[in-house]
């Protein structure tokens, strides 16, 4: 065997395979030359390893995780770490745009923000060091702005190192010698071993830096990724749609239409972990992405006080023309909401000033409130109708933060429940004031409906009228189930902020929690109905669990142990906590039901006996 | 495959104290970060050469296995020192990259804990100063070796390397602190055995 010094070293760490390692042993004793090396290596190892050091920090640490553990003392630890994590991102971001790099160091190359160069693809092909820089490129025409990847792959060797081998993210190689411009407004600006400085218009420099061996290609996981959670067995895939953001590594993972839940962390070569900052709910996420980027496969936990679920994630990159599409569909989206946006607050104005009544036409708006109509105007694409004679729904400004604030939290908000439901019955009063129509490219319609409470929301027609009765009974069923999942959400963010207390009703949901009041109504009832019936109102998820814990021992297959998690989850998706109080009146063999886990099933007549008939006490 | 001799021993403890902190046992916490947190604070010091910011990257590192703990998250017990070593691994490689450009000569830096039987300060030093003529990633590579006892399979995940480099870094860094460093751990620089 010839000699291999590396396999000394890994001989030390105990990281040799079997017979690699007695290849090693028999060599040693022949060659003297590697039985010196390895006792030099030998002593080396503990000269460093007797350099640990000892440290007596941790009385410090426990301090801190005391006040973690009882966030009612003292500052919110949740606010601490918001900041430190705006920090990190930061900084991240710094090292970005900053003067900085890293030799050596295994990472992503450094991504530049800059302007699309068609023009460079005739330097692509150049294979020898240019020393004339090439015609600035034209960069005035108002292109979108997108990223581009440079990668160091090699300096070229003679005395002085003055050219390098620099590859872009389109996959592209050229040779750059000092003084050239690399990408439009950046100028290679000195050759080192292994790294370059490059320096943009204003004079900023930025490092640019190589690993021993050639880097794998420049990746990042920044966009959209969809795909499934399963909770594994028989339930079923739930679709879910994520945008991710990449800055060297460090992650955000926002779930689309899930609220505002935010996941940081960070990719580490292949593997990704992702962790949630709220107390409530918290939820993690170890993955791993594939050699491509293009899937990402791992386990996602979810955790409510104790108890959880776990999910096995699936998700791939979502292709760029759809992204872009998506990414169109919300901008569309955001600038009609602030368009009905601005038609809603001159109306809230004058109601205020009216004894809650709305303008019996939108000319009594002007001058005082707007200057002119334009804002209510008919469009090519947008018709606004506006239903005059409403008033503001009495107790529409109430709200659960400032209501009653000598009350506790639970007598508050029953006390709460109870004001609305004197107000406005067990229904909310939903009444249309205004309407507006948006005309889709694609020749469909988005109407909103803007309401006497207040707020607007959407509602997507045109997509059921050529749908046949079993399509339609099946779309509803699914958009009944979303909106089930969605009060749970609303639920467990008020119980994460309410200490466990679930909520008694939906009516004092509005507006701080349940924003679209379409989500309280099934596909079948009138606008305004209360479809969905909370079980257990106002009670604490221990109370529910308390409760399902006594009937427990006649489901066969429960766990007997309290202390085992699985108990517990067990627990969790066999209570039923949310349930349509009338099934589909064109269908009416079951109904959607929402277990406290957040899973949400369909219970046929024939089980709801026993599945959720004990829990409606 | 696990293919390390000292490491067992270790673990078995490491593994169950992570697991009753993990069912809310703060004082098994406690024991696991009292045995952690010296190597990991000197990965963290020759990482970034500063011990303030060592111990923050401690602290963050080890609050941030506890959340994850505490959550739930962490499925393999086993993987917890991996995982407390790529957190300080990424909160130190974020810490060099901002200040890459302010890096404080290493002669000029005393001694992080004063306490210390001054021989063994002395060698400390003496291969610290070695340690800062590597280059990074076979400085991480070898510290999270040395330091950390993580396989090179772990150290390439922490990395983002293939288990073929870490071997290759780890054997330069070792070479390269022989020549640096005499039979007595005395620095000798550039200067000592020519190649």
């Amino acid at each position: 065997m010839a000699c291999d010094y590396t396999a000394l070293s890994a001989y030390l760490d105990g990281e040799l395979g079997e017979t690699e390692r007695r290849r090693v042993e028999a060599h040693i004793n022949k060659c003297s030359d590697c039985a010196q090396e390895l006792q030099s290596l030998e002593r080396v190892r503990a000269m460093v390893t007797a350099c640990a050091i000892p440290s007596g920090m941790h009385g410090r640490l426990m301090l801190q995780l005391e006040r973690e553990e009882h966030p009612k003392h003292g500052i919110s630890l949740r606010w601490v770490w918001a900041a430190a994590s705006a920090i990190v991102v930061i900084c991240a971001a710094y090292w970005l745009m900053g003067p900085s790099g890293d030799p050596e160091m295994p990472a992503v190359a450094p991504m530049i923000a800059t302007k699309p160069a068609p023009e460079r693809q005739e330097l692509a092909q150049t294979e020898t060091p240019k020393v004339t820089p090439p015609a600035p490129a034209v960069a005035e025409a108002p292109m979108e702005e997108t990223r581009l990847a440079l990668q160091l792959q090699g300096t070229i060797k003679g005395t002085v190192p003055q050219a390098v081998i620099l590859r872009t993210d389109t996959g592209k190689s050229a040779t750059y010698g000092v003084g050239q411009e690399v990408l439009p407004g950046l100028r290679l600006t000195e050759v080192r071993d292994k790294e370059v400085m490059l320096a943009d218009a204003g004079g900023k420099e930025r490092l640019l830096n190589m690993a021993e061996n050639p880097e794998p290609e420049v990746q990042s996981l920044a966009g959209l990724w969809s795909g499934t959670l399963h909770q594994g067995g028989g339930a079923p895939k739930e679709p879910i749609t994520v945008k991710l953001t990449d800055v060297a590594g460090q992650l955000t993972m926002t779930l689309e239409e899930e609220l505002d839940k935010v996941m940081r962390g960070y990719r580490s070569g292949q593997r990704i972990v992702l962790a949630s900052e709220e107390q409530e709910a918290a939820i993690s996420v170890e993955a791993t992405v594939d050699p491509t980027f293009t899937k990402i496969t791992g386990r996602a936990t979810e955790v409510f006080d104790g108890g959880g679920n776990e999910y096995a994630v699936e998700l791939t990159r979502v292709p760029v023309e759809t992204a872009r599409e998506l990414d169109e569909q919300a901008k569309l989206d955001a600038a009609r909401e602030a368009e009905i946006e601005a038609m809603i607050k001159p109306l809230k104005q004058y109601a205020e000033g009216h004894e809650d009544k709305f303008p019996g036409d939108l000319n009594q708006l002007v001058p005082d409130l707007v200057p002119d109509l334009s804002a209510y105007e008919n469009r090519p694409d947008r018709a606004v109708k506006y239903i005059p004679g409403g008033m503001r729904s009495p107790g529409a400004g109430l709200d659960f933060a400032t209501f009653r604030p000598d009350l506790e939290p639970r007598e508050r908000l029953i006390a709460l429940e109870q004001q609305m439901q004197a107000l406005w019955g067990s229904e909310i009063p939903l009444r249309i004031i205004v309407e507006v129509a948006y005309t889709n490219k694609d020749g469909s319609t988005d109407t909103y409906y803007v309401t006497n409470i207040c707020e607007h929301f959407k509602r997507t027609s045109g997509a059921r009228t050529s749908a046949s009765l079993e399509e339609s009974i099946a779309v509803d069923r699914a958009t009944s189930q979303n909106n089930l999942k969605q009060l749970m959400v609303v639920t467990k963010m008020f119980a994460g902020e309410e200490k466990g207390l679930t909520p008694p009703g939906w009516v004092s949901m509005f507006p701080e929690y349940l924003v679209d009041a379409n989500t309280c109504t099934a596909p079948w009832d009138d606008v305004g109905t209360n479809s969905y019936e909370i079980l257990f109102p106002a009670s604490t998820e221990e109370e529910l669990e308390a409760f399902t814990a006594q009937l427990a021992p006649n489901t066969p297959n429960f766990p007997t142990d309290p202390e085992d998690p699985a108990y517990r989850a067990k627990l969790q998706s066999c209570t039923p906590f949310i349930i349509e109080k009338h099934p589909d009146p064109r269908n009416p063999v079951g109904r959607n039901v929402a277990f406290l886990d957040g899973h949400v099933g369909f219970v046929k007549n024939e089980a709801w006996n026993t599945v959720v008939a004990p829990f409606t006490r | 495959m696990d293919t390390h001799p000292e490491k067992n021993p270790a673990d078995a403890r490491e593994i169950d104290l992570i697991r009753r902190a993990a069912r809310g046992d703060a004082p098994a916490f406690e024991a696991y970060c009292a045995r952690i947190e010296g190597p990991l604070f000197g990965y963290a010091f020759g990482m970034t050469r500063s011990p303030q910011e060592a111990e923050d990257i401690v602290q963050e590192s080890l609050l941030r296995l506890y959340r994850l703990l505490r959550q739930g998250g962490l499925r393999d017990f086993s993987s917890a020192r991996s995982l407390v070593f790529t957190t300080a691994h990424n909160l130190s490689v974020d810490h060099v990259r901002r200040w890459r450009r302010r890096v404080v000569p290493i002669v000029e830096r005393r001694s992080a804990r004063a306490s210390e039987a001054a021989e063994q300060a002395l060698l400390r030093e003496q291969v610290e100063r070695a340690m800062a003529e590597l280059p990074e990633s076979h400085r991480a590579a070898l510290m999270l070796r040395e330091f950390g006892g993580l396989s090179y399979e772990e150290i390439a995940s922490a990395l983002g390397a293939n288990r073929g480099e870490v071997r290759t870094w780890i054997y330069r860094a070792r070479k390269r602190l022989a020549q640096l460093l005499d039979r007595d751990g005395q620095y000798i620089g550039e200067h000592g055995h020519g190649v």
